[in-house]
């Protein structure tokens, strides 16, 4: 070591630099140095290391954020269009008015085809369906084959139709009150309770055969106004034993529920008569009462008017 | 001397010892990097699968594509296109692994010894990592990141992938991305068609496409595509004989624009309604389809009116050449078509160069009409006030009182007074003092409650000078409220989407199209009878000289100082509103010091528009109510025409308002229905 200190003697420094090993690592050294670049070798070894740990590499940046912000849009617009479509199955299985409208949240619409609509619309009472459009009407767009299609909105007070030609362009379009609205959607109930339990009839129940009786003397246009679709009745199994009619009007109609005994089991069926055909069954019936009070005794007197 | 080595030999160890560290640190460094490397998408080409939003016009033209990108593989591109690009940003493309070693030595010999000057060494794999994954952000660890994910590209796909993602997703500018959508947009043809000159403009431009816009800077681009050229000559691709020759080629760009429908401005209120409805990741991402209501041809025929329209009004205003490019030097213009019995916007111009200004006059500025706003004062008076078109006014100086306020004293447009005169004249010479009593004895808000029910959403001042247009509204807005005149009283809500669908062509949906009387047929047609006399005889006539013979109906508006010139008109299929004027307010005067009037600047707008966009179309009549009967009368009299009097008028009267005519043919002394003063 001392040697190596002594400047002013640089054989020991020749000697060492100069040594064998250098020589032998000078070259190794150049070989790599060129042969990586030629080769490349070291990018390759990191390369190849990158793409053995990919999967396990967070997925960040542009490119990344770009995929995201593409598959939530795209599931926003799925939900939207599924939301829609399912509207759509829903409107085009619907078997009443109500069950369209019932499905549809305030500002949601659905699209029926004409066919579809006027099926709808002859199971609406006569009386609602007469304020909603005459039929008269439906049968000239019918004839003039330029509806094609209708579009029901709910709204916050009831509900828009639009009767519309193939370009959308709107033939006729009407408003359905809320009130008329909730009316459908009351006139499809079939209760399983007994009209005593029903709040609104309580104070005018009746037997079967007296309301009948009373109905019986009616003119043929008061009948209808109070039942519009008797075929309804007809059409349920059991007996029909009692007839309530409720206190409370709605859009122009009153209910009456028609209670059936079918077994031990009591059903009543919510009809909607108009309500100047009820009142007029209701003095008839309320006259009988009068009557028949010395008669008959309490036990017929159902209604305490 | 032993010293001095003893500190040598210290120092040779501690630098060992440092190297040592570093070397470890390095490593580590690398290791804890690359964990939070982004993951490469498998396959590469997934970086360009995002959906197109689709825009589309009525008649199913694809007006635009928003997001997506127009791919195409390799061999669809012009190899001198590829040649170009690798000559200028990485001629070692073929050979490097991700690194060009020499170009590193050199660039780093360059920054450090050429002060002043900064050489980058990042090679095209580099660049689409770039891309791909980071941010421009000018820091040491993102570049090492991005070397890093270079080399797993590298190590992972083939040249030719890397090459293919790269060309079809950098961006050229002027919103074209990758080469086949570039290539359409400067040159109208596809990536295969490039010619060496094409292709090397085309390659020159990643590297500042705004600063190389060759539609904005053409001699800055060619002294770019020259660069490009001597790459290739210099790489070998091409000899400096063809370097030289392609320079010299001449280069025919396509017009911006051209070839897409004109519709830059209709696209951006359309863009903006979607956004407004389904967020902007929704618009951009999720590859929408969107039908709207813009007719293509239509929109052409409102473009070239409008802009050759503006042309000729640079000429009557003497506006200078040599401002060029300064959009607030010219006079601007807008144009909305409207169809009258839907509401669908069949075109909308917003300004006279979309390229130049972005700013959309068609809706976003509320000018004033001036007396292009008369129609709802009219609309108001005739109804509310019980008149009708010849009930009879006197022109004279009127002095309006306002509460806690001077008095305010409209003049007429001549400047002079004509004495007595009907309704359907003052209409129809837009004279102000008439309107002035008008809305003195109607009230200012009865002005604004028609003007809302013909669809004006802008606000509006509750004061006398409404009437004469004193509150701003937009181009749309009169179009689509002077629509519910063309229907006889039905207001559509102007709209520019019809339907929305997903990709998959699931409807989210569509537009009905439904309209809500908001007038009264009877009055309504009234004013349209007034209104077609606007063009027939009044402050309109140049529509008519200018070759437009339909039925049409309209209204003229010049305000204060000319700083406005309007004209809204309309067929019974078509409402079409004018507006030109600077966009600083400044008065437009002609040489002579004349002002530019609705009639002068606005009208031959409309006339030009109108002759071509109902070019063919059947003679179509405004339905006439059945309560409307039609009687000549003396325009200053509102008596009864008589053979041997002066010329009479026609006026549209509904049968109530017949009585006093009856009367007057009875041989009394004419009186009217419900003149004034």
């Amino acid at each position: 070591m001392q040697e190596l200190t002594d400047i002013k003697n640089l054989r020991p420094w020749s000697v060492r630099v100069f040594a064998a090993p250098v020589f032998m690592l000078a070259p190794v050294l150049l070989a790599l140095i060129a042969s990586e670049m030629k080769l490349n070798w070291a990018e390759r070894i990191v390369g190849a290391y990158l793409v053995a740990v990919n999967e396990d590499r967070p997925e960040s940046g542009a490119i990344w954020e770009k995929g995201r912000k593409t598959q939530a849009a795209r599931m926003a617009v799925d939900k939207l269009a599924s939301d829609r479509e399912a509207h759509q199955r829903m409107a085009r299985n619907a078997g009443t008015l109500n069950e369209v409208v019932s499905a549809l949240a305030p500002g949601q619409g659905a699209m029926l085809s004409a066919e579809h609509f006027r099926e709808l619309y002859q199971k609406i009472p006569s009386g609602i369906a007469a304020e909603m459009i005459s039929p008269f009407d439906l049968l000239r767009f019918t004839s003039e084959k330029r509806w094609t299609r209708a579009y029901l909105e709910k709204t916050a007070d009831g509900l828009m139709v639009y009767l519309l030609e193939p370009n959308n362009q709107v033939l006729r379009q009407f408003r359905v009150p809320a009130a008329s609205v909730a009316l459908l959607a009351r006139r499809s109930d079939m209760t399983s309770q007994s009209l005593e339990d029903l709040v609104s009839f309580q104070n005018r129940i009746y037997p079967a055969e007296r309301f009948f009786a009373a109905l019986a003397a009616l003119p043929e246009e008061d009948r209808r106004g109070l039942i519009p679709q008797p075929e309804r009745l007809l059409d349920v199994s059991g007996q029909i034993t009692r007839v309530g009619i409720s206190d409370e009007a709605l859009a122009g109609f009153v209910d009456v529920g028609v209670e059936i005994q079918s077994g031990a089991q009591r059903r009543v069926l919510l009809l909607q008569g108009q309500d100047w055909a009820v009142w007029r069954l209701r003095s008839l019936l309320e006259g009988k009462l009068s009557k028949s009070r010395g008669g008959k005794g309490s036990q017929e007197a159902y209604s305490a008017q | 001397m032993t010293v001095w080595f003893s500190w040598l030999r210290a120092a040779f160890y501690a630098g060992l010892l440092v190297i040592g560290l570093a070397t470890a640190g390095l490593m580590i460094a690398f290791f804890v990097t690359v964990r939070d490397l982004p993951r490469v998408p498998e396959p590469l080409s997934r970086i360009i699968e995002t959906p197109p939003t689709e825009i589309y016009a009525a008649t199913g033209e694809r007006l635009m594509l928003i997001g997506g990108r127009e791919t195409v593989p390799l061999n669809r591109v012009s190899p001198v296109f590829i040649q170009a690009v690798i000559a200028t940003e990485d001629h070692r493309f073929w050979s490097h692994h991700g690194i060009d070693h020499l170009r590193i030595v050199k660039a780093l010999l360059v920054n450090l010894f050429q002060s002043g000057r900064v050489e980058g060494a990042s090679t095209i794999t580099q660049q689409l990592a770039k891309n791909l994954f980071f941010s421009f952000q000018r820091t040491y660890q993102r570049k090492f990141r991005e070397l890093a994910v270079a080399l797993q590209i590298e190590a992972r796909y083939a040249k030719s992938e890397i090459l293919e993602a790269y060309i079809n997703q950098i961006a050229f500018g002027v919103g074209a991305h990758g080469v086949e959508q570039a290539s359409r947009v400067f040159f109208g043809k596809p990536a295969l068609q490039l010619s060496l000159p094409e292709a090397a403009l085309l390659a020159g431009l990643p590297k500042s496409p705004t600063r190389y816009n060759p539609f904005r800077h053409f001699e800055r681009a060619r002294e770019r595509q020259k660069v490009v050229l001597d790459r290739m000559a210099t790489v070998g691709y091409i000899s400096a004989g063809e370097a030289e020759r392609a320079y010299q080629e001449r280069l025919t760009l396509r017009a911006p624009g051209a070839g897409a429908p004109s519709g830059d401005y209709f696209i951006d209120v359309v863009l903006k309604d979607l956004e407004e409805r389904y967020g902007s990741d929704v618009v951009h991402h999720a590859g929408l389809k969107v039908f709207t209501t813009l007719d293509p041809q239509l929109q052409a025929w409102a473009v070239e009116s409008v802009q050759s329209g503006l042309v000729k009004l640079d000429q009557v205003l003497r506006v200078p050449a040599a401002v060029g490019g300064d959009s607030s030097a010219h006079p601007q213009g807008a144009l909305v078509a409207v169809e009258a019995h839907s509401g669908a916007v069949r075109a909308l111009v917003g300004g006279r160069d979309h390229a130049e200004t972005e700013f959309n006059r068609a809706l976003q500025n509320n000018r004033q009409p001036g007396s292009g706003f008369k129609p709802f004062l009219y609309y108001a008076a005739l109804e509310k006030a019980g008149l009708n078109p010849a009930a009879v006014f006197v022109d004279r100086k009127v002095a309006i009182p306002i509460p806690g306020q001077t008095a305010w004293v409209p003049r007429n447009f001549s400047g002079e007074h004509e004495g007595p005169m009907i309704l359907k004249r003052a209409l129809v010479h837009s004279v102000n003092s008439i309107a002035a009593q008008l809305v003195d004895r109607i009230g200012p808000n009865a002005v604004i409650d028609a003007a809302r029910r013909f669809g004006i959403k802008s606000p509006l001042a509750p004061v006398p000078s409404v009437a004469l247009g004193t509150s701003g509204v937009s181009p749309l807005e009169m179009a689509a409220a002077f629509a519910s005149l063309a229907t006889g009283g039905i207001q559509h809500e102007p709209f520019t989407i019809r339907r929305v669908e997903d990709s998959s062509g699931r409807i989210l949906e569509e537009r009905i199209l439904s309209g809500r009387r908001t007038l009264d047929a009877s009055i309504a047609y009234q004013l349209v009878d007034m209104m077609r006399a606007v063009l027939d005889e009044g402050t309109a006539t140049v529509v008519r000289q200018l070759g437009f013979q339909l039925p049409a109906a309209g209204k003229t508006g010049t305000t204060d100082d000319f700083n406005d010139a309007w004209f809204t008109g309309f067929t019974p299929t078509l409402s079409v509103c004018v507006w030109v004027g600077f966009d600083r307010g400044m008065s437009m005067r002609d040489g002579q010091g004349r002002g530019i009037t609705g009639s002068r600047g606005a009208a031959p707008i409309w006339a030009d528009f109108m002759r071509r966009a109902t070019e063919g179309a059947p003679r179509r009549e405004f339905v006439v109510p059945s309560d409307i009967r039609f009687v000549q009368v003396n325009p200053v009299s509102g008596h009864p025409a008589m053979p041997w009097g002066p010329r009479g008028m026609e006026v549209a009267l509904r049968e109530g308002q017949l009585g006093a005519f009856v009367s007057v043919s009875d041989g009394r002394e004419p009186s009217p229905t419900g003149g004034g003063n």
